[in-house]
């Protein structure tokens, strides 16, 4: 009961902050010099007449707010604009994109807490021994390294020198499958994740690594693990119950992590050629396309915004003591 | 069913060893009942982890022998100790806010502790339901969160978890720190009736006398992790052979004598990096004499089944006169 009424609550307030965002990025991109009627015909002059009439046409003389009604409604219904560059819906065009970030993104995220969460547990329980020393150490090399950095190590070593993975993109065209394994039908795409996922790990995992090594520290000499083996709980048990509440900090950081994955995404995307919303975005802004340059910021940030509240429902669903 | 023989405990601090417990005998039969008492960092807590085999990394048993039903704790495996911990003994900590699992249900921490010992979850829920009524809390309880509960409510849903295999010992350190005095009332009323009526073994933290002279049969008074004095309850705190244990008596309201001043023992005990040459209690004795700051006082078993650790215990009964004054305790120090 008390955790709908808690669920209720940030639901609220996620639906506001998106509002306020959309308000944002509306006056955002208002502040761009000229409108639509000069950017889309270059720099060629237009009768006055001729950009009057384009105006009314797509409504740009009547007031602001009227038109942020209707570009928010348009919004609701799916309606995103025209794509200046690709002269097609932006929705068709941004869509895919975002579900093929979505594709290289949740494992990247998902593996980076998964990993991070058990090997930070590992070596917190193994405090002060010279295998923790040195795994923290290990952990935080990558953590230093930029990204795209990364990404062409990987790219030289496991793509170009010893050709396991594909060199980038998402699919091979006119890819025969030649063995069973190889039939399996997302088989193509799985190896075409290896290299980008193995790169955004790498630099993801060490946060929640480290943050869950220190809470897992913190945790060991509460009480109730001391209680916990008095209660004759075995090891595993008791390394259990110190994880899971040393987990929630992690948590409150995947929040962040989250947001920071998205920006390392454009690079990621980049550097292997992946056909996310991120390379998009940046296309997109040096093309001047800005109907796809406004969606793809504003799905980011909606993406970034409902993952913070899948997070915080999460936090009141393992730490009970929240939901007051 | 507990004997501890000539404890010592070292722990490892980072400006040096530090002794918190050195040479503690203690005996407690089945059933029985023994108070600990003394000023906060006597050593009290550490004796009841020893007891326990609960010491942390950083402690150390330097020397002497924790015994449970015969077998040395210290030499046991730690599968078979794990096997004997709430089992053959159990434990009430000072705090039951910070030593119940605040992200379970007390359904599970029930569960998890009976798993442990290989119980089935719906034999546990059964048991758990019945010793929540032996505590007289509410059995709908069990499905709530510690920091739902009053903090009389999280102390006796401690005691029922710790009665879960119904075990012969019962180590409770401080149990009712922390709780208002009608909760308190009832925590102890609660723990009498557990020893009298299910014949519990109880190990008594405390450094109320009063609370310790109610529910304990026997008594040792620890100063500077070393027995001062210990016997039986009733004799020890009428007739204190040790200046220690007067100082506490005259620390402590009388509902006797409600007419006496409360007289607090000027000074604090000794840093256990550095212990004092002679008696660790000579610096703030009243009674101290040169001897006393140069020669440790063995502990010497009287003919009533008492011990005391003092030069002058002959004298007793002539320090206890003296010790009525209250300007004698401003004076010392």
């Amino acid at each position: 009961m008390a955790f709908w009424l808690y669920a209720a609550r940030r639901a609220a307030h996620t639906a506001v902050t998106l509002v306020l965002l959309l308000v944002f990025m509306y006056v955002l991109f208002r502040l761009v010099p000229g409108d639509p009627t000069t950017i889309m015909l270059g720099t060629g002059e237009l009768p006055f007449e001729a950009q009057q009439r384009l105006r009314e046409l797509w409504g740009l003389d009547r007031p602001q707010w009227q038109q942020f009604v209707t570009y928010a409604g348009n919004l609701l219904t799916g309606d995103l604009g025209m794509s200046f560059y690709f002269r097609r819906p932006v929705i068709e065009i941004v869509w895919p994109m975002l579900l093929n970030t979505l594709v290289l993104m949740t494992p990247v995220v998902v593996i980076s807490i998964v990993l991070g969460v058990v090997i930070g547990t590992w070596l917190g329980w193994r405090r002060g021994e010279r295998i923790e020393e040195i795994g923290a150490i290990l952990a935080l090399i990558p953590r230093a390294l930029p990204v795209f950095w990364i990404g062409i190590v990987l790219l030289a070593l496991f793509a170009y020198e010893l050709r396991w993975f594909p060199i980038g993109g998402m699919r091979q065209a006119f890819f025969f499958p030649e063995t069973w394994y190889q039939e399996l039908p997302f088989f193509d795409v799985a190896r075409h994740l290896v290299l980008p996922v193995a790169a955004g790990v790498l630099t993801s995992m060490a946060d929640p690594l480290m943050i869950q090594r220190t809470a897992l520290i913190e945790v060991k000499h509460e009480d109730f693990m001391t209680h916990a083996r008095a209660r004759g709980l075995t090891e595993r048990a008791q390394r259990r119950l110190a994880r899971r509440t040393a987990f929630l900090p992690v948590l409150t950081y995947s929040a962040i992590m989250v947001g920071f994955a998205f920006g390392g995404q454009v690079l990621l995307e980049v550097v292997f050629n992946w056909p996310g919303i991120g390379r998009l975005m940046v296309n997109s802004v040096s093309q001047r396309d800005y109907p796809v340059a406004q969606a793809t910021f504003f799905l980011m940030a909606a993406a970034v915004v409902t993952l913070n509240l899948l997070v915080d429902l999460a936090y009141g669903w393992l730490d009970p003591r929240i939901r007051q | 069913m507990l004997a501890l023989d000539d404890v010592s405990i070292i722990y490892a601090a980072r400006s040096g060893p530090v002794q918190a417990v050195s040479g503690v005998t203690l005996h407690l039969p089945v059933g029985g009942s023994l108070g600990l008492v003394g000023e906060s960092g006597c050593g009290k807590s550490t004796l009841a982890l020893a007891a326990l085999s609960l010491l942390p990394p950083e402690a150390r048993l330097s020397s002497g022998a924790v015994r449970l039903e015969g077998q040395d704790l210290a030499t046991l495996p730690e599968a078979k100790l794990r096997r004997l911990r709430w089992t053959r003994m159990a434990y009430v900590p000072q705090s039951a806010q910070n030593a119940l699992v605040p992200v379970h249900s007390l359904r599970r921490q029930f569960r998890d502790t009976a798993a442990a010992h290989g119980m089935r979850s719906a034999a546990a829920d059964e048991r758990a339901a019945a010793l929540f009524q032996r505590v007289e809390l509410d059995p709908a309880i069990l499905d709530r969160f510690p920091h739902e509960l009053s903090g009389g409510m999280r102390q006796r849903a401690m005691i029922a978890l710790a009665l879960l295999f119904g075990p012969s010992l019962l180590v409770a350190d401080e149990p009712t720190t922390g709780l208002d005095v009608i909760v308190q009332r009832q925590v102890i009323d609660l723990l009498r009736d557990l020893r009298t009526e299910d014949g519990l073994a109880l190990l008594f933290i405390s450094h109320d006398i009063g609370v310790v002279a109610e529910l304990c049969s026997h008594v040792a008074v620890l100063y500077a992790g070393k027995v001062m004095e210990s016997g039986a309850t009733d004799r020890v705190f009428s007739l204190p052979n040790h200046p220690y244990t007067m100082g506490l008596q005259r620390a402590f309201p009388d509902i006797r004598h409600p007419e006496r001043s409360i007289v607090s023992i000027a000074g604090h005990p000794p840093r256990l990096s550095a212990p004092p040459q002679g008696c660790p209690f000579a610096p703030r004795c009243p009674f101290a004499q040169p001897l006393c700051h140069n020669t440790v006082p063995s502990l010497v078993a009287g003919p009533d089944g008492r011990a005391v650790a003092c030069h002058f215990a002959a004298d007793a009964e002539a320090l206890r006169d003296r010790a009525r004054d209250p300007a004698l305790w401003d004076a010392a120090a």
